[in-house]
């Protein structure tokens, strides 16, 4: 880990000592810029295995960034971004814990008093990336290319010290039998899961967008990203499964970076 | 610029000839004070004379006035800076001292008018509707007397005693938009009427000017007729006299008989042509007129200032003309004029070199498959003249290159310090090296060679070989290689005529050459291989890096544009973001430690004259820059623009400015159709339709180019153009990196 420290620190003092002594523009003489930017994809939940209600949400991912002008055509950006979202907890009975298509199959009946609501799972990416700028566009200014890499770590919470309202679970127990009957499911049983998980994964990232300075300092960023991470297809969760878990964070992953609309406000210095 | 400049001036002014064009002077130079228009923006102007309208006029009218006044003063703006217009010169003062005699009963009507004298070779005078009377220096070198000059200002006074120029502008606005009494006219009929109501003027002015101006000033009243012939032969020479290729020929250095017309063309032009369409009445009729109110042909004087001063200014302008044509690009009429005075005048060495440098710019247009540009074609000219030019397209490029080289070189070292022909030489030579791959040694040969042996050995007549016996035809085949020889010959007839010394210096100046040669080819090839073209790619991302930190930004440009608007030039905001696009250049400058120095005409004195007549070069050099482009062909004013550069103390000038540009969009049903096929996907992407749809387009466009004052190389060449509304940052970003660029020392 030490080793890892190290050669980090010297690979952005030699990247920063290149920056300084390039002669570069930038706009105006100022190369660097600490942002914050807002990625939102719009989703339409069911209110039972998303967010806690029905309707068309944009959930945001929130990153706070350092860029730094490379050459009169590029940055390259250290970006640190967090998110959080909740997911449905269910515990299947013995009869049914291992596979949840075997759902169909079940005769047992679904036992409301150990549904206990969500879980918040928490987001964590750190990555790195490049504009490229257009045509006769000087960065940091203008229409750009973005390409990068993101480091995505995910913490699932121990469920135990999780509690929700009344109204909270009967909202939600309310919605998961309405799924459970509109696809013919039938559970015996729900509850906590007993310990707390990490996953790791890795996403790709492309984006394109426009960047203008106002009052020589401040940028605003307008523009579209795309990822490509992990993905996964997984209704229920059985947290007794890490395997479960895992998937249904892929998934999420997956679909919180597929699209974003991004809207970034930094300092230009 | 130039040809555009003068054309939209033939909108505002009104003309007493036909048409006009330009150029740079060896003699004359303005002096101090400068008139205010020369040094500061027509805003207050066009105000003042705005609010000095009519109210009570019809809306239509006055409104087309205003515009005329807004747009005709900041066209005059940029004439009045674009280098070719002088004023208090020795030509200008005489002008003035003949208006002075014209109008010495009425002297306060004289305090009215501003007089200036106009660089180029275009027959022609004009008035501006605030007083301002042109007279270019194509027409004071046909003139034959000062009297017929006075007929001609007569004639501009009327024009803006009468207020031709306002009211045509505003008859042909509403002839245009058929207003009032033009309603249902059909467009041809329209021109029609437009040119009629010209003609109407102009007539108005001969009279007037006649009867009220002229012919109470006690200058000859018969000038006033004969001055009509001046204008009618306006686009021929100085004068008719025959040309003889035995001119370009030496004692050994001959052109085949074919290059000459067995006989010229007879000058066609007709007095009494059908001015239907013209804006002027034709010759016959302007003339018959005047005749009809003279009385007494023989009454007054033809000179009133002085002969002597006519004839010595008339001197000036026919010499100058060569040069003014070599600037206009019309090389065939610079060597002709030159020619003509050369009869005249044997020994002038001026009219020598404006010959050499004429052929060498042929040359070299030539080689770049221009000829036909720089070069009116034969067929269609009448006259002495038709020899010449039929003379010249005759010449096959290595023919022109060889007779530019020995005009050049036979000027030259009758005066070696002229650096312009020293470096038309060494690009024409470079030529030579290109072409036929001379190497030192055949120079050597070549120079040192009997000429006539040369031609000799590579005789291939029937005749010739015909005289050798058995044993010279075998030496001949054996030793001779033609192609070789071919090149001998080549060098030798560079000095056919040569005089003692002279194949040394040639020696010595080919090594020189073959040296700088080989060193463009290095630079040529590196260009061309794989990491020369990697590294060019570079460039674009890393950006140049000049390392200079002394640098003249010369009169940076600004220019607004709304195409959605009636008066699409928006020159009021232009005038105050030109300011701030100064300021910018000025901060950034200081940040990046560049010394600079912002050249603007608005900044000068009245007492800059001598700062004005250098900005003058400047403008003038960069006018026949923008004719080049990236050939390498060397700019008739680079030596002068060396010494102006030398003057302030800078190696480098920057040319650089700004457009701002905004029009209507016309596919507003397309964009507002896919954002709402968008926003089924993410709503707000309807509201950005309808936005996108409401809003016009923008562009906005930079430029920055800088060139090496001594070489007259473009050392960088910028150019941005996005489509965004035109901003602080996107020019701050601009001007920062190009400065930047321009003081890096990264190699």
């Amino acid at each position: 880990m030490k080793k890892i420290k190290y050669i980090l620190f010297l690979v952005i003092g030699l990247l920063l000592n290149t920056i300084t002594n390039a002669q570069i523009s930038g706009y105006c003489g100022k190369k660097y810029i600490i942002r914050y930017d807002n990625f939102s994809h719009p989703v339409i939940t069911e209110g039972f295995d998303e967010d806690p209600g029905n309707g068309v949400f944009l959930r945001a991912r929130h990153a706070l960034s350092f860029e730094a002008t490379t050459s009169r055509k590029n940055i390259v950006g250290l970006t640190l971004q967090m998110y959080s979202f909740y997911a449905g907890t269910y515990n299947w009975t013995s009869d049914f814990s291992d596979e949840f298509l075997d759902l169909s199959a079940s005769s047992s009946s679904y036992d409301q008093k150990t549904l206990h609501g969500y879980i918040p799972i928490v987001g964590v990416n750190a990555g790195i990336y490049k504009k490229y700028f257009l045509n006769d566009w000087i960065a940091p200014l203008g229409g750009y290319f973005k390409f990068g890499v993101l480091f995505n770590y995910f913490y699932v919470p121990d469920t135990k010290n999780v509690s929700y309202s009344t109204s909270e679970t009967n909202s939600f127990s309310n919605n998961f039998n309405q799924y459970l009957s509109k696809n013919n499911l039938e559970v015996s049983t729900v509850s906590l899961s007993k310990k707390e998980s990490q996953f790791y994964r890795g996403t790709i990232l492309f984006g394109v967008g426009s960047q203008r300075v106002y009052w020589n300092n401040i940028i605003v960023d307008i523009g579209m990203e795309f990822g490509l991470g992990a993905k996964a297809q997984l209704t229920f969760l059985n947290l007794n499964k890490n395997s479960e878990i895992r998937q249904r964070v892929e998934e999420r992953v997956f679909r919180y970076h597929l699209i974003n609309f991004n809207l970034g406000i930094g300092y230009l210095f | 610029m130039k040809h555009f400049l003068l054309a939209t001036l033939t909108v505002f002014c009104w003309c007493f000839g036909f048409s006009q064009q330009s150029t740079k002077n060896p003699y004359i130079h303005c002096n101090n004070p400068i008139p205010k228009v020369f040094h500061s923006s027509p805003k207050e102007t066009v105000l003042d004379s705005i609010a000095r309208l009519n109210k009570n006029e019809k809306r239509f009218d006055r409104k087309n006035k205003e515009r005329f006044i807004l747009e005709s003063n900041f066209y005059l703006d940029q004439f009045y800076k674009s280098g070719y217009v002088c004023f208090n010169d020795s030509i200008t003062r005489y002008i003035e001292s003949v208006a002075k005699k014209l109008l010495k009963n009425n002297p306060g009507l004289y305090e009215q008018f501003r007089f200036y004298t106009l660089r180029t070779s275009e027959v022609n005078s004009f008035c501006t509707s605030d007083g301002a009377v042109f007279v270019t220096q194509g027409l004071l070198a046909q003139l034959e007397n000062e009297a017929q000059l006075a007929f001609v200002l007569s004639h501009e006074l009327i024009h803006y005693l009468k207020k031709h120029a306002i009211n045509a502008y505003v008859k042909d606005e509403q002839i245009k938009n058929e207003r009032g009494n033009y309603q249902d006219i059909e467009s041809q009929k329209k021109e029609l009427l437009m040119s009629s109501y010209s003609r109407e003027n102009e007539a108005e002015s001969d009279s007037l000017g006649f009867l009220n101006i002229y012919s109470k000033s006690g200058y000859k009243l018969e000038a006033a007729i004969s001055i009509f012939n001046v204008l009618l032969y306006s686009d021929l020479p100085i004068d008719e006299i025959p040309f003889n290729k035995s001119f370009f020929e030496g004692s050994e250095y001959h052109f085949p008989d074919e290059y000459t017309l067995k006989e010229v063309k007879k000058i066609s032009t007709i007095e009494d042509i059908n001015d239907e369409k013209l804006s002027h009445p034709n010759i016959k009729k302007r003339k018959l007129m005047i005749k009809k109110l003279i009385k007494d042909k023989s009454k007054g004087e033809l000179y009133l200032v002085s002969k002597e001063r006519f004839d010595q200014i008339k001197k000036i302008n026919q010499y100058d003309l060569s040069s003014l044509y070599i600037l206009d690009r019309d090389y065939g009429s610079a060597i002709y004029n030159s020619y003509i005075l050369l009869k005249k005048d044997p020994q002038d060495n001026y009219l020598k070199e404006t010959i050499a440098e004429s052929l060498y710019y042929i040359y070299k247009y030539s080689n770049y498959g221009e000829r036909n540009k720089v070069l009116k074609n034969w067929d269609n000219i009448e006259g002495q003249s038709q020899q010449l030019f039929h003379f010249l397209y005759q010449l096959s490029n290595e023919e022109l290159r060889q007779l530019a080289f020995r005009e050049l070189w036979t000027i030259s070292q009758k005066n070696i310090s002229n650096q312009l022909l020293s470096r038309m030489l060494e690009s024409l030579s470079i030529d030579f090296f290109e072409n036929q791959r001379f190497t030192l040694s055949e120079i050597e040969t070549a120079v040192n060679y009997n000429p006539t042996d040369t031609l000799n050995a590579v005789d291939t007549s029937e005749e010739y070989i015909s005289k050798l016996n058995k044993y010279e035809k075998i030496e001949r085949e054996k030793h001779i290689d033609p192609l070789k020889t071919m090149k001998l010959i080549s060098i030798a007839s560079l000095v056919i005529d040569k005089k003692a010394g002279e194949p040394k210096f040639m020696t010595d100046f080919f090594s020189k050459i073959k040296l700088r040669y080989d060193s463009l080819k290095v630079v040529d090839e590196f260009k061309n291989s794989k990491k020369g073209r990697r590294l060019d790619k570079q460039l674009d991302k890393t950006g140049l890096a000049l390392n200079i930190d002394k640098l003249m930004i010369f009169d940076p440009f600004y220019y607004k544009i709304d195409e959605r608007k009636k008066t699409e030039v928006l020159y009021f905001d232009a005038d105050e973001k030109k300011k701030r696009l100064e300021e910018q250049y000025s901060t950034f400058s200081n940040d990046l430690q560049i010394s600079s120095q912002i050249f603007d005409y608005n900044n000068l004195t009245e007492t800059d004259a001598e700062k004005f007549n250098d900005f003058s070069i400047i403008k003038l050099w960069d006018d026949q820059q923008s004719e080049i482009g990236d050939k390498s062909i060397v700019n008739y004013l680079q030596c002068d623009l060396q010494q102006v550069a030398q003057k302030y103390g800078v190696k480098h000038i920057a040319f650089t400015g700004a457009i701002a540009y905004r029009k209507k969009k016309n596919d507003i049903g397309s964009t507002l159709v896919g954002s709402l096929a968008l926003s089924l996907y993410f709503p707000p992407a309807f509201l950005y339709g309808i936005y996108y749809s409401v809003t016009p387009i923008y562009l906005c466009y930079y430029s920055m180019n800088v060139y090496d004052c001594t070489t007259g190389q473009q050392v960088m060449k910028t150019k941005v153009i996005q489509e965004e509304r035109e901003t602080n940052d996107i020019r701050s970003s601009f001007i920062y990196d190009a400065l930047n660029q321009i003081k890096r020392n990264k190699k």
